[in-house]
C-alpha cells in the first residue's frame, strides 16, 4: 500500500508460484545451466532424467516452460508449455503453469478455465495424496486471485473457504479471505478474518495495517468525494490503531509515517518515520521511506547518503534509483548533477515504457542545464498520460521558463489539487503555482 | 530800645523727662528704673515663653501626625498617608514631607533613604506590582541586608516573573525568623515563598507555633490595625501546614478563640479588599477547627461552637464586602463556600447565581458554579448555564473555556469541540485552549491526533511549556511511538541544563506516569528524575513526578506492586506529603499505593485525611477520589461513609468499573448481595484497569456468581 514518489510497475511476477521441492535433484540444477548456456536439448534430457527418480517433480517441458516465462522468453516458454499439455493433457502441473501466464496477461477467462481443469484433474487416482493436495491447493489459490482479479467475490470467498478448509491454520489464505471479505463490504468480519490470520501467522502484516491497505485502496477507487473521504479517514484511523497496537513493529510506523506525507503533514510525519527507524535502524524500506522524508523536508544533502545505501545494496530498486536520481539533481556539485541525469538514464533503459522514469530524467536534465533535453524527456512523459504530481511540476517549470504560463498553470492545478498522494516537490508546486496565477491575465480559482 | 528777648525755645518731650528723671529723687529713680527692667524682662521671657509652648505644641502635633503617617502606611491607606503628609508640612514645613510625597506619587524612592525605600515597597507590594517592588526593596537590601520583608518581596517578584532559581537564592538568604525582626505580614510572604520554592516550611511553622500564636491573645496586638491582625490570623493557619500525621501544637488549640477575636476585630475595617483577605482566611480557619477536633484539641462540641460563630462571622464579613464593593466576585464565591460548609448546596449554589448576575460571568464563579451543578449531578443545567452564557458573550475567552472544560467533564464532546472550536479562533496560540484541545483528542482516544497537535507547535514551544512537555510524554506512550523516548528524555534534560531549572523536565518526567506505562521505558525515566533531583535535591517538582512514576510503575509494572518498587512509591509519596500535606493529589496516590499495594488499610486511612476534610468543607471530590476513599473507609471498616461515598462516586461516574466494584463490595458487607451482583456484572462489562481485574478475582463468591 505504500504510495513512493514514482511508482515502478514491475514486470509481473508468478501471482500463485508453485511449490517446488525443498531439495531439487542435482540433475534440475544442471538442467537450469544448460537452458542458462542456451542448450535447451541438454536442459530438457537433464529433467527427463530427474524426473525418472523424482515424480514429485513437474513435467520436463513444464519445468523448462517455468524457467523461460521467469527468464521473459514468454514466447518460448508458451511453445513449451503447449507441447507439454499436448503430451500429457491430464497433468495438472501445464494447466497451472498455462493459468499463470495467463493470469500474467490479463486473459483471465483462459485462467479460469486452466485452473478449474486443474483442480478436476486432481481426482485422477495416479496422484498420490501429496500431490493431490498440492495441485488442488495451487489450484484453488489461482481460483482466489482469478475470481478477486474479475471482481467474483462470492465465488473467490468459497474457493478461499475450501482452502481454509484443507489448511484451517493458514494464516496468508485467510488473510486472502478477509480481503474478499471487505470487497463484499464486511469490513467488521473483515476485521476478524485478519486478526485470525494475524494470530495463526505473525509473520503477515498486522490486521490494522491489513485494513487500512484496503481503505486506502477503496478511498483511491471512489469516485464519490464524501464516501472517499470517509475512506480516507478509516485509512488514518487503521493506521494509528495499526501504530498503537505493534509498538515494536517498524512497518505501522513507516507507512503511517508515508501516508503523512503523502497528505502533505510534513510534521506530523516525522516522529513515525523516527520510529520506524529506531526500530528498523537498518531495513531498506525504513531507509528509502526516510529519505523520502528528508527530500520532503528538502533535505537532499542527508537522503543522499541513504539512498547511495540502498541503490548500492540493491540496484534493482527502480524507486530508490528515481529517488536517488532526484537527490543528486538537487545538489550544487555539477558532477553529482551530471552523475543523476546519467542515472536517470540507466532507470528509463530499464524500464522504457515507464513514464516515471522519463519525467525524473527530464528534471535531471532541467536542473544539468540541459533545458531542450529536458524537454523532450517530460514531452514523453506528458504523452504517456500517466504522470503523477512530480511531474507535473517538473513540466510545469519547464512551461515556466518558456513563459507559456496558461499551460503550466493547467499543470499545477492538477497537481496541487491531488489532495492525498506522494508529491515531494508539493510546496514547490503551491508556489510556483501562486507566482504563475499572478502572471495570468485574469485571475483563476484552483 | 533794645530788641526784646526772645523767649526761649520749648525743650522736646524726651528733654522734658529727662529733666524730671534727673530732678527726681534717688529712690524714686531706682524704683522706676526697676519697674521699667522688670516690665521689659517679663515680655521678653513671656515672647520666649510662648515661643516655646507653641513649638512644643507643634512638634507634638507633629508627632502625632508622623504617627498618623505610620498608622497609614501600616494600613496601606495612601489617602490618609497624603494627608497625614500634608498636616505635617503645615506644622513644620519639613522638606523630607516633599520627599516622602514624591516618593507616593512615583513609587521610587531615593537609594539613600531607607525609609523611603520601605514605604515604596509596600505600597507596590500592597498592590501586587512586583517588579516595582523588587526594585524598591533591592534598594532597602542594600542599606540593610537582613530586612526580612524587602527580601521576601524580591523573592516573590522572582516567583511572579518565573524566576525560581532567583526566588530560592533569596529564601536561602532569608535568616530563621526567630533572629531576625520579622513582621505577621513578613511571615506570611515568606511561607508562600517556601512552599512555591519547594523548601521545607519548617523554621516558619515552628516560628509560628513558638511565638506568634502565644501572641495572638495579648493586650498588645489589639491596637493593631485591621490589617496586621489579618495577617495573625493568617499567620495562625501557617501553623495547620505541617503534615498531616504530625500532632498539633497544643498552642494552637489554645489560641483558637483568640484568633476568632482577632478576626472579629478586623471584620471592623471599612477596606473591602482587606475584608477580602480576611474573608479568604475565615473560610480557611473551618478547616482548623476540623484539624483541631481530630487532633483531640477541642471536643466535638467546641468544634461545632466554634464552627457555628465562625459561620456567623464569615458571613458577616462577606456580607460587609459586599456592601462596600457590591462586583467584588471573591464575596459571592466565598459566600457560597460558607453555604457548602454548611451543606446547603442549594443556597450555595443561589449565591454564585447572585455573583454571576452582580459581577457578571467571573470565572471562579462560574468554575464553582459548574463545580456545585456537577456535585449535585445537575452537570447538565451547569452545561446549559455556562452555554447560555457563552452565547451571550461570544467573545469571552475564559467562558468558553469552563465551557469546554465542564463538557469534558460530562462527558459531552460535542459541546466540548464546538466550544473549543470558538475559542481556537479568538486565541489559536492560548496555551489553555491548546491544552483543552490536547485533552479532547486524548480523551477522545486519539493520541496521534494529540501528537500531531504538538509537532505543529514544534520542538522549542514544547520544551518550554510544562504543560506541553507533560503531554507529549504521554501522548509518545498512548501512540505506540514509545521507541522514541530516550531521545525525548535526552532533550528534555539538555533543556533542563541550559535553563537551569528540571520544572519541564520534571513535567515531562510525570507526563511518562499519565500515559499507558511501559516497563521498558521505566529505568531510563527514572534515571532522568534522579539525575536531576541530584542537582535541584529539594525541588518540588522533580519530587512530585519521581512520587508519582514510582506509584505508577509500582501499580503498573510487572510484578505489579513488586514489594521494594512499592515500598519506594510510597517513601516518595511521604516526603511528598511532607511538602504538600493538604494537598488531595498526593494524599489520593498516598493512600492508593498503601492501600493495594502494601494492604496498610489503617496507615491509608490516616492518609486521606485532607480528603475527608475537602469532604466536609466543601463536599467536592472527583469520583476518583470519591472512590478511593470510599475503599478506604470499606477497609478499615467504615461502612456508612464508604457507602455514602461510593455511591456519590456512583452518580457521578457510573461507568466506572472501579466503583462499581467497590460499591458491591459495600453492599455485599450490607448483606445486600443482589445489588451487589448487578454492580459486578456492570463492572464486567465496562473497561478495567489491571486493579480492577484483580479486585475482581479477589471477591467474594456471592457477589461473582450471575445476577
Amino acid at each position: 500500500m505504500t504510495r513512493f514518489a514514482l511508482p515502478i510497475l514491475l514486470f509481473a511476477a508468478p501471482i500463485f508460484a508453485q511449490t517446488k521441492p525443498t531439495t531439487p535433484p542435482p540433475e534440475v540444477e544442471q538442467a537450469l545451466e544448460a537452458l542458462k548456456a542456451n542448450k535447451v536439448t541438454e536442459a530438457l534430457d537433464k529433467l527427463a532424467s530427474a524426473a525418472k527418480t523424482n515424480t514429485q517433480l513437474p513435467p520436463p517441458k513444464v519445468q523448462l516452460a517455468q524457467w523461460l516465462f521467469q527468464m521473459g522468453n514468454g514466447p518460448a516458454a508458451r511453445t513449451f508449455i503447449e507441447q507439454a499439455l499436448a503430451e500429457d493433457p491430464k497433468h495438472p502441473e501445464g494447466y497451472l503453469l498455462n493459468a499463470n501466464f495467463a493470469f500474467g496477461e490479463g486473459r483471465m477467462t483462459d485462467a479460469f478455465l486452466s485452473l478449474r481443469l486443474a483442480l478436476d484433474l486432481t481426482a485422477d487416482p495416479r496422484w498420490d495424496a501429496d500431490q493431490k493436495k498440492r495441485f488442488a491447493r495451487e489450484a484453488r489459490s489461482g481460483l482466489v486471485e482469478v475470481c478477486f482479479t474479475r471482481g467474483d467475490f462470492a465465488a473467490a470467498k468459497e474457493y478461499a473457504l475450501e482452502l481454509l478448509n484443507a489448511d484451517p491454520k493458514s494464516g496468508a489464505t485467510r488473510a486472502r479471505l478477509a480481503t474478499v471479505v471487505f470487497r463484499q463490504d464486511k469490513p467488521a468480519e473483515a476485521e476478524k478474518e485478519y486478526t485470525q490470520a494475524f494470530a495463526d501467522d505473525p509473520t503477515l502484516d498486522p490486521p490494522e495495517l491489513q485494513l487500512a491497505g484496503q481503505w486506502q485502496l477503496r478511498a483511491t477507487s471512489e469516485a464519490d468525494p464524501a464516501k472517499k473521504s470517509a475512506a480516507t479517514d478509516k485509512t488514518e484511523e487503521w493506521l494509528k490503531k495499526a501504530v498503537s497496537a505493534h509498538p515494536k513493529n517498524p512497518k505501522p510506523a513507516r507507512e503511517y509515517g508515508l501516508w503523512l506525507l503523502s497528505a502533505g503533514k510534513l510534521n506530523a510525519a516525522g516522529p513515525y518515520i523516527d520510529a520506524a527507524h529506531a526500530l528498523d535502524p537498518n531495513g531498506k524500506e525504513t531507509a528509502v521511506a526516510r529519505a523520502v522524508w528528508l527530500l520532503n523536508k528538502k533535505d537532499a544533502t542527508a537522503a543522499e547518503p541513504i539512498l547511495e545505501g540502498v541503490y548500492k545494496d540493491s540496484p534493482a530498486d527502480l524507486n530508490a534509483l528515481s529517488l536517488l536520481c532526484l537527490c543528486l539533481s538537487e545538489s550544487s556539485d555539477d558532477k553529482k548533477k551530471k552523475r543523476a541525469v546519467e542515472l536517470a538514464d540507466t532507470l528509463v533503459r530499464q524500464n522504457p515504457k515507464g513514464a516515471a522514469g522519463y519525467a525524473v530524467l527530464g528534471w535531471c536534465l532541467y536542473k544539468g542545464g540541459r533545458k531542450d533535453d529536458a524537454e523532450r524527456a517530460l514531452a514523453t512523459a506528458l504523452n504517456s498520460g500517466q504522470i503523477n504530481s512530480d511531474a507535473a511540476y517538473f513540466a510545469a517549470r519547464l512551461l515556466v521558463d518558456k513563459q507559456k504560463y496558461e499551460d503550466a498553470h493547467k499543470l499545477l492545478v492538477g497537481a496541487t489539487g491531488v489532495k492525498q498522494g506522494m508529491f515531494i516537490y508539493r510546496s514547490d508546486a503551491d508556489a510556483l503555482l501562486a507566482e504563475v496565477a499572478k502572471k495570468l491575465p485574469e485571475k483563476k480559482e484552483k | 530800645m533794645p530788641a526784646p528777648t526772645p523767649p526761649a525755645a520749648r525743650r522736646g518731650l524726651f528733654a522734658r523727662l529727662w529733666d524730671r528723671i534727673r530732678t527726681t529723687r534717688l529712690w524714686v529713680k531706682w524704683t522706676v528704673s526697676a519697674v521699667v527692667l522688670g516690665l521689659v524682662a517679663g515680655g521678653a521671657i513671656g515672647v520666649l515663653g510662648w515661643r516655646k509652648l507653641e513649638q512644643r505644641q507643634r512638634g507634638e502635633q507633629t508627632s502625632e501626625q508622623w504617627a498618623r503617617f505610620e498608622k497609614a502606611v501600616k494600613a496601606g491607606d495612601e489617602g490618609e498617608m497624603r494627608a497625614a503628609l500634608d498636616a505635617v508640612f503645615a506644622l513644620s514645613a519639613d522638606p523630607i514631607c516633599d520627599r516622602y510625597r514624591e516618593t507616593l506619587d512615583t513609587g521610587i524612592a531615593p537609594s539613600d533613604d531607607p525609609r523611603l525605600c520601605l514605604l515604596s515597597t509596600t505600597l507596590h507590594a500592597r498592590h501586587g506590582r512586583w517588579p516595582d517592588a523588587a526594585r524598591e526593596a533591592t534598594k532597602r537590601l542594600v542599606l540593610h541586608p537582613d530586612d526580612w520583608n524587602a527580601r521576601c518581596v524580591v523573592a516573590l517578584a522572582a516567583v511572579s516573573a518565573g524566576d525560581l532559581a532567583t526566588a530560592r537564592a533569596e529564601v536561602e538568604r532569608l535568616p530563621d525568623p526567630a533572629d531576625a525582626p520579622v513582621s505577621p505580614m513578613g511571615l506570611v510572604l515568606a511561607f508562600d515563598l517556601f512552599c512555591a520554592t519547594g523548601r521545607d516550611t519548617t523554621p516558619i511553622r515552628r516560628f509560628v507555633n513558638d511565638v506568634v500564636v502565644d501572641v495572638l491573645g495579648s493586650v498588645g496586638v489589639e491596637k493593631d490595625p485591621p490589617s496586621v491582625k489579618i495577617d495573625l490570623v493568617q499567620c495562625y493557619l501557617i501553623g495547620f501546614a505541617g503534615p498531616s500525621g504530625e500532632p498539633l501544637p497544643v498552642r494552637l488549640g489554645r489560641a483558637a478563640a483568640a484568633v476568632g477575636k482577632l478576626a472579629d476585630d478586623a471584620a471592623a475595617s471599612d477596606d473591602p479588599v482587606l475584608l477580602t483577605r480576611l474573608g479568604t482566611a475565615c473560610n480557611r480557619l473551618f478547616t482548623a477547627y476540623d484539624r483541631l477536633h481530630r487532633g483531640g484539641q477541642i471536643t466535638e462540641e467546641q468544634r461545632v461552637g466554634f464552627v457555628l460563630e465562625h459561620q456567623a462571622r464569615t458571613t458577616r464579613v462577606w456580607q460587609r464586602v459586599k456592601e462596600l464593593s457590591p462586583k467584588t466576585s471573591a464575596a459571592y464565591h466565598g459566600l457560597a463556600l460558607v453555604e457548602l460548609r454548611a451543606r446547603r448546596s442549594d443556597a450555595a449554589i443561589t449565591e454564585v447565581r447572585a455573583g454571576l448576575d452582580a459581577c457578571g460571568n467571573a470565572p471562579p464563579l462560574l468554575a464553582l458554579y459548574s463545580m456545585l451543578l456537577k456535585s449535585t449531578n445537575r452537570i447538565t443545567d451547569a452545561l446549559r448555564t455556562l452555554a447560555t452564557a457563552a452565547d451571550a458573550d461570544p467573545n469571552n475567552l475564559n467562558l468558553l473555556l469552563l465551557l469546554a472544560e465542564l463538557a469534558l467533564d460530562a462527558p459531552r464532546r460535542d459541546v466540548a469541540d464546538v466550544a473549543l472550536r470558538r475559542a481556537a479562533v479568538i486565541a489559536p496560540a492560548d496555551l489553555r485552549v491548546i491544552r483543552i484541545d490536547l485533552r479532547l483528542k486524548l480523551e477522545s482516544g486519539d493520541s496521534h491526533a494529540a501528537l500531531q497537535r504538538l509537532r505543529d507547535l514544534g520542538d522549542a514551544v514544547i520544551l518550554s511549556e510544562p504543560l506541553l512537555a507533560r503531554v507529549y510524554g504521554r501522548t509518545l506512550t498512548d501512540a505506540g511511538l514509545g521507541v522514541l523516548l530516550p531521545g525525548w528524555l535526552k532533550k528534555v534534560e539538555e533543556k533542563a541544563a541550559a535553563t537551569g531549572s528540571p520544572l519541564v523536565l520534571a513535567s515531562a518526567v510525570r507526563g511518562l506516569a499519565d500515559g499507558h506505562f511501559d516497563s521498558e521505558t521505566a529505568p531510563p525515566a527514572l534515571a532522568v528524575i534522579d539525575r536531576a533531583l541530584a542537582r535541584w535535591p529539594i525541588d518540588a517538582d522533580c519530587l512530585v513526578a519521581r512520587a508519582a512514576f514510582l506509584a505508577r510503575w509500582a501499580e503498573n509494572g510487572r510484578p505489579r506492586w513488586e514489594p521494594a518498587r512499592t515500598r519506594e512509591a510510597a517513601f516518595a509519596l511521604e516526603r511528598l506529603r511532607g511538602l504538600a500535606p493538604d494537598d488531595p493529589v498526593a494524599a489520593t496516590a498516598l493512600a492508593r499505593v498503601r492501600l493495594f499495594g502494601l494492604n496498610e488499610p489503617a496507615q491509608s486511612l490516616k492518609d486521606v485525611g485532607p480528603l475527608l476534610d475537602l469532604r466536609e468543607r466543601e463536599g467536592l471530590l472527583t469520583a476518583d477520589q470519591l472512590t478511593l476513599l470510599g475503599a478506604v473507609l470499606l477497609a478499615n471498616e467504615k461502612i456508612e461513609p464508604a457507602m455514602a461515598a461510593l455511591e456519590a462516586a456512583h452518580k457521578l461516574a457510573p461507568d466506572s468499573a472501579t466503583t462499581c466494584l467497590h460499591l458491591a463490595r459495600v453492599y455485599h458487607a450490607c448483606g445486600e448481595n443482589i445489588r451487589g451482583r448487578e454492580l459486578v456484572a456492570a463492572a464486567r462489562r465496562l473497561p478495567r484497569t489491571p486493579q480492577d481485574d484483580a479486585d475482581l478475582l479477589a471477591l467474594p463468591a456471592t457477589l461473582r456468581e450471575n445476577p
